[in-house]
């Protein structure tokens, strides 16, 4: 055990005194998600509108109020607006400004007139009024980004307007109306768990999967290097041949990818989780990183699924490098899981069902399954379990095979 | 004897054995080389004897002990030196010696006076906490040298010693194992090059193709081919046991 300390020791020492090997295991994945995680939004923009930019919203019969609404500072309103009336668009020109990702918002006539005789009617306290003071928001479905903006209209812009209206149009209702103070406002916590509701959900469906390709990219290049390219060069056979068994030295090096990245998937989220709190842009889906702001409970989960997984993925690594002799064989074949991979994630992000539990036997989806469940904040316990332990053994089983082979000298073709 | 090679084959794929029913031995203090084209089976027959390789059938014993039962007690026992083996490009010679330190059990306080003994002598001081990529061929193979027999093994494994180095560090190396010899080591060695074999081997194994055809001293050789030298000796051998 202590020689397999040795071993391990080492492996990460080469890694951590080399800043160029630290910086690509260590930081590139998670700047790679970063990218990822805000070009993707854009390019999901302009797949379906035909352009990167984020338009102003075009507003049609928008009354004063709604104007000098926009206008006051207080709001810190996350968009840019054009104002229209009804004579400047036909009914084909606004279905066109839809179909390129356009925000349509339609105001009914009248509307400030019809907000104020509300709040007379309520003034003289008769039955409560039916308004017609309508805002229709026109947005395209198919369009995820167009989608994500309209629900951020109606959930942030809509409430404010509706105190500004109150403020400023109730008129002598406001002083005997009832106050809409209300102590949560004053909580942060209400304002994180309200953003975070949404965007967990997303976070749910994007996160796992790039966290897994980001894994899977770092076990792989630690594996080439330690095995395969150590290999090439003689250096393994150095090691074969000092007094250890050769089982404490892959095993070692199997532990010391393990750990390497799964400190790679944690510095990942972390930067990511962080950088969630940089995130000034009013881009919906920028909100995404914010999913992943998990409660203790989750992020405990979060790391008890990691290690397992790397694991699995390390074994399954050196199992390919040992029954090939050639480097541009292994790297090819180790590189196809990622395709995979690639397509997992893809698949992943239009589902929106939860997992089936039949899903968590298999090894590594079953982590991706898992993960699902936390950054969705619906951790199954028994199934998560259920999938570490499975990751272990067949980890274990595969290793044990593959270092049998090694030992037989039945790889020394 | 402290080497036994009894009956000894390997084959990798198809009918073809690389080495073919090859058995010597090798008494404590001696060199014994193994000389012989490319493609003889030199290196898959010193693989074997280091316990990297396994025989198809055969037994090798080193001092009475025997792979797979005794391997680590083996690697504790021999130096397998190879100019194929390079050491990790990134690490130092420093690094790289405290790290096979620990992996050989050599006490914690002895490691330091070690390194700087063999250091010194094979010249690497000035160049211990360079980069091994930075280092000559030469200098390479001096750390290999110095890193494989840091554990004192009573027995050595050569392969093509001096391959791919410049006429000062192979008389470093030959310099080198006359020295180990004189300590009472047991060296086997592989190569191709005649006069090395000459002048440095007191049993020499001709191989071909894959067969042990026969072994003797260089003069003994030289003498029962009735030839002027031993290059010539070599090549009647060659001549008379090579299959097309």
């Amino acid at each position: 055990m202590r020689k397999t300390i040795v071993i391990i020791k080492w492996e990460l020492k080469k890694i951590i005194t080399n800043w160029r090997k630290a910086l690509t295991v260590f930081l590139l994945p998670a700047v790679l998600m970063l990218i990822a995680l805000n070009l993707f939004p854009a390019l999901l923009n302009y797949v379906s509108t035909g352009s990167f930019g984020k338009k102003p919203i075009v507003t049609i019969n928008a009354p004063r109020s709604f104007k000098r609404f926009v206008e006051s500072d207080s709001y810190d309103l996350p968009y840019t607006f054009e104002f229209f009336d009804s004579d400047d668009y036909d009914n084909d020109e606004i279905h066109q400004l839809i179909r390129k990702g356009r925000l349509v918002v339609v105001f009914d006539d009248g509307h400030d007139h019809e907000i104020k005789r509300y709040y007379k009617i309520l003034l003289k306290g008769e039955e409560i009024p039916v308004t017609e003071a309508v805002i229709h928001v026109y947005y395209s479905s198919s369009s995820i980004t167009n989608l994500g903006r309209s629900f951020q209209f109606r959930d942030e812009v809509i409430p404010r307007y509706n105190d500004f209206c109150f403020e400023n149009l109730s008129g002598d209702y406001k002083d005997i109306g009832w106050d809409r103070f209300n102590t949560d406002e004053f909580n942060p916590v209400t304002a994180i768990n309200i953003n975070r509701g949404t965007a967990n959900l997303a976070a749910s469906t994007i996160i796992p999967g790039i966290i897994l390709l980001l894994l899977y990219y770092c076990v792989y290049s630690l594996a080439c290097d330690m095995f395969a390219a150590e290999r090439d060069r003689g250096f393994l056979k150095k090691l074969i041949m000092t007094p250890l068994p050769a089982g404490s030295i892959f095993g070692g090096k199997a532990a010391a990818i393990t750990i390497i990245s799964f400190a790679s998937a944690v510095i990942t989220y972390l930067v990511l989780f962080f950088a969630s709190w940089l995130n000034f842009s009013n881009d919906s889906m920028s909100l995404l990183p914010f999913g992943m702001l998990l409660t203790f409970k989750e992020f405990i989960a979060f790391l008890l699924v990691i290690p397992p997984t790397a694991f699995v993925m390390t074994a399954l690594c050196i199992s390919i490098i040992f029954s090939l002799d050639k480097m541009a064989d292994i790297l090819m074949n180790l590189q196809l899981p990622l395709i995979l991979f690639l397509l997992e994630f893809f698949l992943q992000m239009v589902r929106n069902a939860a997992p089936f539990t039949i899903e968590f036997l298999i090894p590594i989806h079953g982590t991706l399954c898992a993960m699902r469940d936390i950054f969705a904040t619906d951790i199954r316990w028994h199934l998560l379990i259920i999938t570490c332990l499975l990751d272990i053994i067949i980890g274990a089983v595969i290793m044990l095979r593959t270092f049998r082979k090694i030992g037989d000298g039945s790889y020394d073709n | 004897m402290i080497i036994e090679v009894v009956n000894v084959c390997k084959r990798y794929v198809g009918d073809k054995l690389t080495v073919d029913n090859v058995s010597f031995s090798v008494d404590r203090g001696t060199i014994y080389g193994l000389l012989g084209p490319n493609g003889a089976g030199k290196t898959t027959l010193m693989q074997m004897i280091a316990t990297l390789l396994k025989p198809t059938s055969g037994n090798i014993y080193i001092d009475g002990l025997q792979a797979p039962r005794d391997t680590l007690e083996i690697h504790r026992k021999i130096g397998f030196l190879t100019t194929e083996v390079k050491l990790d490009p990134i690490s130092t010679p420093n690094r790289l010696y405290d790290f096979f330190s620990e992996l050989y059990d050599i006490p914690k306080n002895e490691i330091k006076e070690r390194r700087e003994r063999d250091f010194e002598r094979f010249g690497i001081t000035p160049f211990a906490d360079k980069r091994i990529v930075d280092l000559s061929t030469g200098m390479k193979q001096k750390v290999s040298i110095a890193i494989s027999l840091m554990h004192e093994p009573p027995v050595i494994i050569f392969d093509e010693p001096t391959n791919g180095l410049d006429i000062l560090t192979s008389k470093m190396v030959t310099d080198y194992l006359l020295e180990l010899k004189s300590q009472g080591r047991t060296i086997i060695l592989s190569t191709h090059i005649f006069s090395l074999a000459e002048s440095l081997c007191d049993e020499i194994g001709i191989l071909v193709d894959g067969r042990l055809v026969t072994s003797g001293s260089a003069k003994k050789l030289t003498e029962q081919t009735g030839s002027a030298n031993f290059e010539e000796a070599f090549f009647k051998i060659y001549s008379e046991n090579h299959k097309e």
